[in-house]
């Protein structure tokens, strides 16, 4: 992919789980009608450089976490917490 | 109840020795109750996708007390964010007087009957080699010139929600319409492309689904057609939904209060599609 064609901007409620799983996105209360329009403009306006920034931050994030990393690590944990019943037992 | 306990032995009669079992999100919250009065030593967990209110809003439940008891026999909890999980570590000390602990490695444990649970903070990510496999497809090919005829070189924002009053719709709409109010001369080169999906046969969704349509007859008039472009449909196809991302310049999304099942996953696919 071309730096030149990436296209990036996420505005999310604050309200929404993802909005602090990520860095990208401009996070906004949807109740602030003025945040809302600020926001807009903001996306709007954005300079290519940040959006190549923003875009690059967040890929590495989702390229880590993927839906196998997620289920192994929480059986690795139902795994432990037995090792530790034992272990009190 | 009586479906968790079906579930319950359903999953009891299957089980076998050292089997780790998963559980997913708040429907079936009851069934380590009924599946571990059966077989103490299984080893349970769950996971939830939904935002999970406060201990406040958590009292206010009926029957609160056997459902979070229920919770409580899991081994691992897990939750999307901290803050969901600070809901529920809160709401175990104000109605049972359970304090949490850190213990090593950053892992925050229960003490609850002489057991130690886990509460894991997890967010769900993404398949991308399933992405990979969708993206190859006709359909996505056809979707995505599709939606190119639609777009025609402006800057796009798209969101897809459900036709509720949680989906911050109003608020949305009406920002949008101030945003164009005061940059006229944004207005010939921006589109709004609003999905929502709305089921036919439930009155409360259809009956707010033409409140929001009044709404954006208010802005096509004022403005042009150009600007906003509501679509009502009963399913989004998978490929449809990437070649829409593939293409949005801006992924627009205001929900009140939303679990991380499909906002993040949404988004998270916004990402990688570019």
């Amino acid at each position: 992919m071309k730096k030149e064609n990436i296209n990036f901007g996420i505005i999310i409620s604050e309200n929404v789980g993802v909005s602090s799983a990520l860095k990208g996105p401009i996070r906004i209360n949807p109740f602030n009608l003025n945040s809302v329009v600020y926001s807009l403009e903001k996306v709007y306006y954005m300079k290519q450089e940040e959006k190549i920034s923003k875009y690059e931050k967040d890929l590495t994030r989702v390229l880590q976490y993927t839906t196998f990393s997620w289920i192994k690590n929480f059986f690795v944990d139902l795994k432990r917490t037995t090792t530790v019943k034992i272990l009190i037992l | 109840m009586d479906i968790n306990k079906k579930f319950g032995d359903m999953i009891y009669n299957k089980m076998q020795e050292n089997d780790l079992i998963m559980i997913h999100d708040v429907h079936l919250m009851l069934i380590p109750s009924t599946l571990l009065t059966k077989n103490t030593n299984a080893r349970v967990g769950i996971y939830f996708h939904m935002a999970l209110p406060s201990s406040d809003v958590i009292k206010s439940f009926p029957y609160h007390q056997e459902i979070l008891k229920s919770i409580l026999l899991c081994d691992v909890i897990g939750f999307h964010t901290f803050q969901f999980a600070r809901n529920f570590l809160t709401a175990c000390k104000r109605l049972f007087g359970i304090f949490y602990e850190i213990k090593f490695r950053g892992f925050i444990t229960l003490n609850y009957l002489g057991r130690y649970i886990i509460i894991r903070i997890i967010h769900a990510g993404i398949d991308i080699d399933y992405i990979k496999s969708i993206i190859i497809k006709k359909e996505f090919s056809n979707a995505v010139e599709l939606y190119k005829k639609l777009i025609q070189n402006k800057f796009c924002l798209v969101s897809i929600d459900l036709s509720q009053e949680t989906s911050g719709l109003y608020f949305k709409l009406e920002g949008y319409k101030r945003f164009l109010e005061k940059f006229p001369e944004v207005r010939n080169k921006i589109v709004l492309l609003q999905i929502i999906k709305c089921d036919e046969c439930d009155p409360v969704n259809l009956e707010f689904y033409n409140k929001i349509e009044e709404i954006t007859k208010d802005i096509t008039t004022k403005y042009s057609d150009e600007v906003i472009k509501l679509f009502k449909v009963e399913k989004f196809s998978v490929p449809e939904r990437f070649a829409l991302f593939s293409l949005a310049n801006s992924l627009f999304y205001l929900q009140f209060r939303e679990g991380n099942c499909t906002v993040r996953i949404f988004s998270l696919l916004f990402v990688v599609c570019k």
